[in-house]
């Protein structure tokens, strides 16, 4: 009799236990840039990734961009902005990432992301991302100014010093003319 | 008899294990101590609402629960509307407490704000980091998350995503300036001591004989050699001779003229 209320017990703390831990599946969905500065016409990276923190597999996850980059402002250089997964197992997580280049400059807002999934094949869930908020594009030519490697500066500073060294390279040359027999000593 | 006494003490254990899991399995609201330290006392979660936390930037931390200073920490926030109304998410706080007493305040992180609106059967993922600042370095400390949020009829919530005590790091993987220079300055100092062990061996080596043929300066040898002068110089000095320097001197070079 006190095994079998001992096994009662045991089965009762059992069932306490799963019922309690079990949850469905749930995706994260994380939209980040990796580039620091957005330049007009010049690469700028963005990063999707989706975590699935349940304990369930998602099945039929897609990732729907589309709407936050519209191609009259926005060229899409490599990457899919419309994604689709079978299936996140549990615990798993997935990264895409997109390589998109502005057309033009200015504030732009990065709104969020729209990710969809299914749990057990018929409970759709929608998800929408962290949104990265307001950025600036930048000019290109503001863009140069600051990172640009800077030829014309060197060129005029070479001009500028031109005096002090080429001139008085040319002095010495002169001087040095004025000397020829030495060097004929030393080389008969 | 037997048999009912049986079924009453299970049901009574099973009632029992219901309860207390979900006290302390579920994610609820702050502990009511830290509720009611906070101005509003009665806020707690809201039973439409499914919370979910994930680290993102150190990938091991939700195992470990380490983080290393001066490195950022990022993590989401999963938000589901189970109910039927809107829910507007406000904004996240995170804290550091002191592990032994989650009441004491360490460092407040800046809020985030997000003001998200969830539709009823919609989720929303929202993120957060920060830096550990050096001086945690190499102690626990309680991290504590809450997400404040409303529903439609302006009811404010609190839910509690992350309550549990991380070891902070030292970042001892980059360059730190503080040791290279030390070990650059030892480098320096290494080749300044080889270099005076050499002259203070060299010193010791020349006393103990060796002695060199002492070389008697005698001056130059007073033959000129006019060939390397250029001629115009040459010239110019037979024409004019430059002034001499005292007229004790002009004297002199007269009478040995």
């Amino acid at each position: 009799m006190q095994f079998s209320l001992f096994f009662l017990l045991v089965a009762a703390v059992t069932c306490a236990d799963v019922g309690t831990q079990t949850k469905d599946a749930f995706v994260l969905a994380h939209k980040q840039p990796l580039s620091t500065y957005a330049v007009e016409n010049m690469d700028f990276v963005l990063e999707y990734g989706l975590y699935n923190v349940g304990d369930k597999p998602a099945q039929k996850v897609t990732i729907d961009d589309r709407h936050s980059f519209p191609t009259n402002s926005f060229e899409i250089v490599k990457g899919l902005l419309h994604v689709h997964y079978e299936k996140i197992p549990a615990g798993g997580n997935v990264t895409h990432s997109v390589v998109i280049r502005p057309r033009a400059f200015g504030f732009f807002n990065y709104t969020a992301a729209q990710v969809t999934y299914y749990t057990d094949n018929e409970n759709l869930h929608v998800t929408l991302t962290n949104t990265p908020g307001e950025g600036y594009i930048y000019r290109q030519r503001e863009y140069d100014r600051r990172f640009a490697p800077k030829y014309t500066y060197f060129l005029i500073f070479f001009f500028i010093v031109a005096p002090t060294t080429l001139g008085s390279f040319l002095l010495f040359q002169q001087s040095k003319a004025r000397f020829p027999n030495i060097v004929k000593k030393k080389t008969t | 008899m037997k048999l009912s006494t049986i079924f009453l003490l299970s049901t009574i254990g099973l009632l029992s294990v219901y309860a207390s899991d979900v006290v302390d399995g579920e994610v609820t609201d702050d502990a009511p101590k830290a509720a009611q330290e906070e101005d509003d006392l009665t806020i707690g979660a809201s039973p439409d609402a499914g919370l979910a936390f994930h680290f993102v930037q150190p990938a091991d931390a939700n195992v470990l629960h380490e983080f290393y200073t001066g490195k950022p920490v990022k993590f989401l926030i999963g938000f589901q509307n189970k109910g039927e109304k809107d829910f507007v998410v406000k904004f996240s706080e995170t804290s550091f407490r002191y592990p032994t007493d989650y009441n004491y305040h360490l460092q407040n992180f800046t809020r985030g704000e997000y003001n998200r609106r969830v539709a009823p059967k919609e989720e929303v993922t929202l993120d957060y980091g920060f830096y550990a600042h050096e001086s945690f370095a190499g102690r626990p400390v309680g991290l504590v998350v809450n997400v404040h949020y409303q529903d439609a009829d302006g009811n404010a919530f609190v839910n509690n995503v992350f309550n549990q005590t991380v070891n902070i790091l030292e970042d001892d993987s980059g360059f730190s300036g503080e040791t290279g220079f030390l070990f650059i300055f030892f480098i320096a100092l290494s080749i300044g001591g080889l270099y005076l062990a050499n002259q203070f061996l060299s010193k010791l080596s020349r006393k103990s004989g060796l002695s060199k043929r002492r070389v008697v300066e005698q001056g130059t040898s007073s033959e000129v050699d006019f060939e390397w002068i250029p001629r115009d110089a040459v010239k110019n000095k037979e024409k004019k001779s430059p002034v001499a320097g005292s007229p004790k001197a002009r004297k002199s070079a007269k009478k040995a003229d």
